[in-house]
C-alpha cells in the first residue's frame, strides 16, 4: 500500500513521520494515521457489523446500540502513583521542580545479555520508530483506571487528545505475544470511533438487563492476574501535563498508607488552582 | 540479578536471565511476573530510573523502600517550604515530616536532595520554620541546618555547573552522573566536608572507590574537577560555619538557636 500523500505538497508521507519529509509542514499523528488507513477501517467495519448482527440475533439489539452509545461518552484514562501526580501537578513550580530534576536521568540499560527483553519492546511493531512518543491509557465509562497502576486514575480532557489518540481492542503488552507480533487489521480505530471498536470487541458479551454500571465493568476490569485484566487501551501521541488533564479521581488504595494526608491536600490544593477536582472513590480515608 | 528502579513509581523490576519480576512499595513481597512489553507502562514517564548491578532481591526492595521512603520526606519538604500553600497544610506536613524523620536514615536521605542545591528563591523557610517550631523538633534542627548551609551548598553547586561538559561523554552522561551524585549522597558529603575544612581529600579518595560512580568512564577527572576550588579554601568555611553540636545530625535538635550560634 502506498503512503498517503501530504495535503499541503501532495507528496508521499510514510505513516510513522509525524511531518512532511518534503515541505515539512506537520502531518497528522501517525498511531491516528495507521487506525485510518482504509484497510484498518474496512475490517473493523466488518468485524462491527459482525458483532452487531449476532447482538441483535440473541435478543440484544436494545443493549447493542445503548453500549455503543455509551462507548462514544468513554473517556481516556492513565492511572498514576500519587508521586507522579504531584510531579505532573507542579511541574511548573520552581521549588518543586528543582529538586525533582537532580534525580532526573535518562536510563542506561547494561549492554550485557540480561537486558536484552528489554531493549527488544515489542512497542516497535506497533509504533515504528515512535514508541517513545506514545503514552498509555484506557478507555473508562466512569473514570475508573486499572489500579495496578496507580491508585490516581488521571482523566483527560477530550479535546486535548481526540486528534492524536487512538485506541487498540486490548493490552498491547499481552496482545502482541498472543498475535505473535503480527497486529490483526480492524483492531484499532482512531479515536473518534473507539465505540465501534468497543461493540466489535464487547458485544458477544452483552445481555437484554446490562445497566451502565455494567457496560464500565466490561470496558475496564482488574482481574485476579493480569492477562485477565480488561481493557482498551488508548494510545496518544506526545506529552501530558496538569493541564491535559480534566479531573482525578482517587480510589481506595488496597495496603495501608502512612503520611499522605498533607500530601494528598497539597495536591487537592494545586489541582484546583488549576481547575482540576480531585475526587474521592471507595472510602473515607481521605482528608 | 539486576534491577531496575523508580522510587517515583515506588516499582522495581528484577531482571534474572529472561524472568522479569516486578516489586512494589506498598507489598514488597509479592513479585509479579511481568513481560517486556509491560515495562514501560509499569514505569509510565518516570525520569529517576537507576540500574542496580548485581544485587539480590532483598537489597532491592531495601532500596526500593528507602527511596520510596526519600521521595516521600522530599515531597513533605517542599509543601512545607511552599508559601502558596495554606498554613494548615504546611503545619501537616510539618508533623508528618517530623514522623517520617524519626526514622533512621531518613534525614540523611532527605538532605541528599536539599544538600545538592541551593534553594529557589520561591521556598519559604521561616515560613516552614515557624511551622516547625515548638512541635517538629527534628524537622526544625533539619532547617536550620538548611539555613546555615546555604552558602555552601551554593558553592558546591557552583563548583559542579562550572566543570566543563568536555569532561563527560555527553550531556546525558552529566545528567546521570549528577543523579548518582545525588542520590549517593556526595554532595551532601562534599558540603559537610568543605565545612569541615580538612577533609576534602578524604571525600575524594572515598568517592573514587565508590561503586556506582566508579561506572562513569570519567570519575577520576570529574571529581577531581569538583573539588579543585576548595583545596585552597579550608580555612574560611571551617571559621564561618561552626560545628553543630555531637547527635544533631539524627535530629535531636538544639534548643533555641540556629548551627551558627
Amino acid at each position: 500500500m502506498s503512503d498517503p500523500a501530504c495535503s499541503f505538497c501532495g507528496h508521499p508521507v510514510p505513516l510513522e513521520w509525524s511531518l512532511c519529509p518534503h515541505c515539512a509542514r506537520p502531518s497528522l499523528y501517525p498511531n491516528v494515521r495507521v487506525a485510518e488507513q482504509e484497510s484498518e477501517r474496512d475490517a473493523l467495519a466488518f468485524r462491527y457489523r459482525l458483532a452487531v448482527q449476532d447482538a441483535e440475533s440473541r435478543g440484544c439489539g436494545e443493549a447493542v446500540r445503548a453500549f455503543e452509545a455509551a462507548a462514544g461518552t468513554t473517556v481516556a484514562v492513565l492511572s498514576r502513583s500519587l508521586a507522579e501526580v504531584e510531579r505532573l501537578a507542579n511541574s511548573d513550580r520552581q521549588l518543586y521542580a528543582t529538586y525533582y530534576q537532580l534525580l532526573e536521568a535518562e536510563v542506561k540499560l547494561p549492554d550485557d545479555d540480561a537486558w536484552d527483553p528489554l531493549r527488544r519492546l515489542a512497542d516497535e511493531v506497533l509504533f515504528p520508530g515512535y514508541k517513545e512518543k506514545i503514552r498509555f491509557a484506557a478507555l473508562s465509562l466512569d473514570g475508573a483506571g486499572l489500579p495496578g497502576y496507580g491508585d490516581f486514575a488521571l482523566v483527560l480532557k477530550e479535546e486535548m487528545i481526540e486528534h492524536r489518540a487512538s485506541v487498540l481492542a486490548g493490552n498491547s503488552a499481552l496482545l502482541l505475544r498472543k498475535w505473535d507480533y503480527n497486529v490483526p487489521t480492524g483492531s484499532r480505530a482512531a479515536w473518534k470511533e473507539r465505540a465501534r471498536l468497543c461493540v466489535a470487541k464487547l458485544a458477544a458479551r452483552l445481555k437484554p438487563s446490562m445497566t451502565e454500571a455494567d457496560f464500565a465493568a466490561l470496558l475496564l476490569r482488574s482481574g485476579a492476574r493480569r492477562e485477565d485484566d480488561e481493557i482498551v487501551e488508548v494510545h496518544i501521541w506526545g506529552p501530558l501535563s496538569s493541564w491535559t488533564f480534566e479531573r482525578v479521581v482517587l480510589s481506595r488504595p488496597a495496603g495501608p498508607r502512612r503520611l499522605i494526608r498533607a500530601r494528598v491536600k497539597a495536591l487537592r490544593a494545586k489541582l484546583a488552582e488549576a481547575g482540576i477536582d480531585l475526587e474521592e472513590r471507595g472510602g473515607a480515608w481521605m482528608p | 540479578m539486576d534491577a531496575l528502579i523508580s522510587a517515583r513509581t515506588g516499582t522495581a523490576l528484577l531482571v534474572e536471565g529472561a524472568d522479569l519480576i516486578s516489586i512494589h512499595a506498598g507489598a514488597p513481597d509479592k513479585g509479579i511476573p511481568r513481560y517486556a512489553e509491560e515495562v514501560p507502562r509499569l514505569f509510565g514517564e518516570a525520569l529517576d530510573l537507576q540500574v542496580l548491578r548485581g544485587v539480590d532481591r532483598a537489597q532491592v526492595v531495601r532500596r526500593l523502600q528507602q527511596e520510596a521512603d526519600s521521595a516521600e520526606a522530599l515531597q513533605l519538604s517542599l509543601i512545607l517550604l511552599d508559601p502558596k500553600l495554606s498554613g494548615e497544610i504546611r503545619g501537616e506536613a510539618a508533623e508528618e515530616l517530623e514522623s517520617a524523620l524519626g526514622e533512621e536514615g531518613r534525614i540523611e536521605g532527605l538532605e541528599r536532595v536539599l544538600y545538592a542545591h541551593p534553594l529557589p528563591s520561591t521556598a519559604d523557610l521561616p515560613g516552614a520554620l515557624a511551622r516547625a517550631a515548638g512541635h517538629a523538633p527534628r524537622v526544625q534542627n533539619l532547617l536550620l541546618h538548611l539555613t546555615a548551609f546555604q552558602p555552601l551548598i551554593e558553592e558546591v553547586r557552583h563548583a559542579w555547573i562550572d566543570i566543563p561538559d568536555a569532561l563527560f561523554a555527553s550531556t546525558a552522561e552529566r545528567r546521570r552522573f549528577q543523579a548518582a551524585l545525588v542520590r549517593e549522597g556526595h554532595f551532601r558529603e562534599l558540603v559537610l566536608a568543605v565545612r569541615t575544612g580538612s577533609t576534602v581529600e578524604s571525600f575524594l579518595a572515598a568517592a573514587l572507590l565508590h561503586p556506582v560512580l566508579r561506572t562513569f568512564q570519567s570519575c577520576r577527572s570529574v571529581l577531581q574537577a569538583w573539588v579543585t576550588p576548595f583545596r585552597q579554601r579550608k580555612w574560611q568555611w571551617a571559621t564561618e560555619v561552626a560545628e553543630p553540636a555531637a547527635g544533631n545530625r539524627e535530629g535531636k535538635a538544639r534548643p533555641g538557636g540556629t548551627p551558627k550560634e
